[in-house]
């Protein structure tokens, strides 16, 4: 039997009067590539938020990894995102005022697991392998829009999370750097057997996913495996 | 990398907001320390011209004019201070120790000088031991005298000459700095107190007004425990009533009602409006730098950081401003009473507290006296300041971060 790395049941979410999630279920199966798919305003984005904890639910049950996020505190919920999900967010989201490795060590602060010198041997590796061995030492003010999604990836995988959430994560790139950027997230994904969920409006990212799940108005339209 | 860089990193990044707030913590305790500096001071400065005689409240009685000024005398505000009145300042709650003396002037037609004959004590014959310029100190016992240096110069007299008192020769054992010892208090000749009890129990003009006897004193120099100073003077001035004449710094606070208020109350009002506006300022510093870095504190929280962990680095970074800037604000404090040095007060001294007889003009002594105090750092003062700093830092950042925001908002593609 496949193990679940993500299970949604019935979630909704409303702002105000604005119902963005009727009810939405979906599993995801660990080690798997999904993308979410759909216009703009068809509640895609909430979803993320919401399995991420980053936005609570108004009602429905999410399990990550085997925690149900509605028993989980602030804290819980924190510990939960350090040690099992990384992000890659559409606008990067760096911190302006760090270096690349040191963006990417941010996530391991409070590892108490990990030897220092371990986790900045693993923070080197990553931007080795997103190809920014170079230029590890830079601030995101002085990288390409390209090389700033890579190092977010490093940053998002450093603590070797077991899913990688991303919100259109070429969104922000020209077609020939985001073509570039989706395939390394594809081979890191593989490469780190991390369950990977893409929230995406393009077709070609979704062409490369195991399940598509096209949301509408607030629901999963299809649900394609 | 550690918590300690990334605050540093963060700081440095946002520059002007950080010296800002470095120099709005820095300029609050440099005017708490400075300010609190010199009122410290002119309170000194007013405490200083019966403080040099080793006492804090001198205490005297008005008398009479003797029917001839001839001979030894007692200036009229040098009456006989009864034993029992003695007995009763002694015993009073707080008087730490109290010295009799006997002050006198001897006038004859072509010669005056004054006498101060003083108990063996700290504010008595040690407070004249440690203004001795030549020779030896006087004892309790001795038959002799010390001489003022400007009497001495005058007299052309030095140790180991000899001079007349009430028809008595006396050796000359030293001479004591006048500078040193203040215009308080103040006589030409210094002896021990039984001689000058015994000069004046035989001076005829002196038992002309009163019953002097040869263990009495016409003057007390009382050490008080300056938590009940006020209380002590009250209750002298009880005990004497109108003819008592009773000296403290409580006597100057008045010559110097201006500049105190000024210095304390006015001081404190200035330095706690300066804290305010500081701490108005460190507050909306704290907001704007919280408001500006939403997305990245949402993206601390996306990547795993706990809202305590987020709200430890905004407290750290406060924490390191507070400390620069008060670390800045007493360097320029320490700078600026270096600069400064000291404060200058001149004071007019009451006739009471050294007279002289004003129709001798040769006799007459210039009572205006320059106290000059050193403007020293008040580390209380100082500490309190870095403590309000520390928690006005703090308590703006644990007060602007009190609960966790969703922060999908400010983080997602839609």
């Amino acid at each position: 039997m496949t193990e679940t790395a993500i299970q949604v049941d019935g979630v909704k979410k409303h702002y105000g009067a604005l119902e963005v999630l009727r009810g939405v279920s979906f599993s995801v199966p660990a080690g798997s590539f999904s993308a979410i798919i759909g216009k703009s305003g068809s509640g895609k984005s909430t979803l993320l938020g919401v399995v991420s904890g980053l936005e609570k639910a108004d009602a429905g049950r999410i399990v990550v990894q085997g925690h149900d996020l509605s028993s989980l505190d602030e804290a819980g919920m924190a510990d939960l995102r350090r040690r099992a999900i990384g992000f890659v967010f559409q606008g990067f989201n760096l911190i302006p005022s760090l270096s690349a490795l040191e963006n990417t060590l941010l996530p391991t602060f409070f590892d108490k697991t990990t030897p220092v010198a371990a986790r900045h041997r693993r923070a080197v590796g990553l931007l080795a392998q997103v190809g920014l061995g170079d230029r590890m030492h830079h601030r995101p003010s002085e990288l390409s829009g390209g090389e700033q999604q890579r190092v977010a990836m490093a940053r998002a995988l450093v603590n070797e999370p077991s899913i990688l959430l991303a919100d259109e994560p070429t969104g922000n790139l020209d077609v020939e750097t985001g073509a570039a950027i989706l395939e390394l997230l594809l081979d890191m994904s593989r490469a780190h057997a991390t369950t990977l969920v893409v929230v995406t409006h393009d077709p070609d990212i979704a062409a490369k996913a195991d399940t598509i799940i096209e949301m509408k108005d607030g629901r999963i339209q299809h649900d394609v495996a | 990398m550690s918590v300690l860089r990334y605050a540093w990193r963060e700081l440095a990044f946002r520059r002007s907001r950080s010296l800002i707030t470095v120099l709005s913590f820095a300029i609050a305790v440099l005017a708490a320390v400075l300010l609190t500096a010199l009122a410290a001071s002119y309170a000194r400065a007013v405490r200083a011209p019966i403080e040099t005689v080793g006492a804090d409240v001198i205490v005297q009685i008005t008398g009479d004019i003797p029917p001839k000024l001839e001979g030894l005398v007692f200036p009229h505000p040098n009456a006989l201070v009864p034993a029992n009145a003695v007995a009763a300042v002694r015993a009073m709650a707080g008087v730490i120790s109290l010295t009799r003396a006997v002050y006198m002037w001897e006038l004859a037609p072509d010669h005056y000088q004054s006498i101060l004959g003083i108990d063996d004590s700290e504010a008595g014959l040690g407070s004249l031991a440690s203004r001795l310029i030549d020779g030896k100190p006087l004892r309790a016992g001795d038959q002799a005298v010390l001489l003022d240096s400007d009497f001495a110069a005058k007299q052309n007299l030095k140790t180991g000459a000899s001079i007349g008192v009430g028809g008595t020769k006396y050796p000359v054992f030293g001479i004591v700095d006048a500078a040193r010892g203040g215009k308080v208090v103040r006589a030409d000749v210094y002896m021990a107190l039984a001689p000058a009890q015994a000069l004046a129990a035989a001076a005829p003009m002196v038992q002309a007004l009163y019953p002097f006897g040869r263990d009495d004193a016409n003057l007390l120099l009382v050490k008080v425990d300056r938590q009940h100073l006020e209380g002590v003077v009250d209750k002298v001035v009880t005990l004497l009533g109108k003819k008592g004449i009773v000296s403290s710094e409580l006597s100057f606070r008045e010559a110097l009602s201006g500049v105190l208020f000024l210095s304390q109350r006015m001081g404190l009002i200035v330095a706690a409006v300066i804290g305010a506006f500081a701490a108005a300022f460190v507050f909306r510093a704290t907001a704007s730098a919280i408001q500006e870095r939403r997305r990245e504190l949402a993206v601390l929280q996306a990547i795993g950081w706990s809202w305590r962990h987020i709200r430890q680095q905004v407290l750290l970074e406060n924490a390191i401003l507070a400390i620069a800037g008060v670390a800045l604000g007493i360097l320029l404090a320490v700078a600026i009473a270096g600069l400064l040095g000291h404060i200058s007060v001149t004071l007019d001294l009451p006739w009471d507290l050294s007279s002289t007889p004003h129709f001798i003009p040769e006799a007459t002594l210039n009572r205006t006296q320059t106290i000059t105090v050193p403007i020293g750092i008040p580390w209380q003062a100082a500490a309190i300041a870095a403590g309000g700093s520390l928690f006005v830092g703090l308590a703006a950042a644990v007060l602007l971060l009190t609960s966790a925001p969703q922060p999908w908002s400010l983080l997602h593609s839609e």
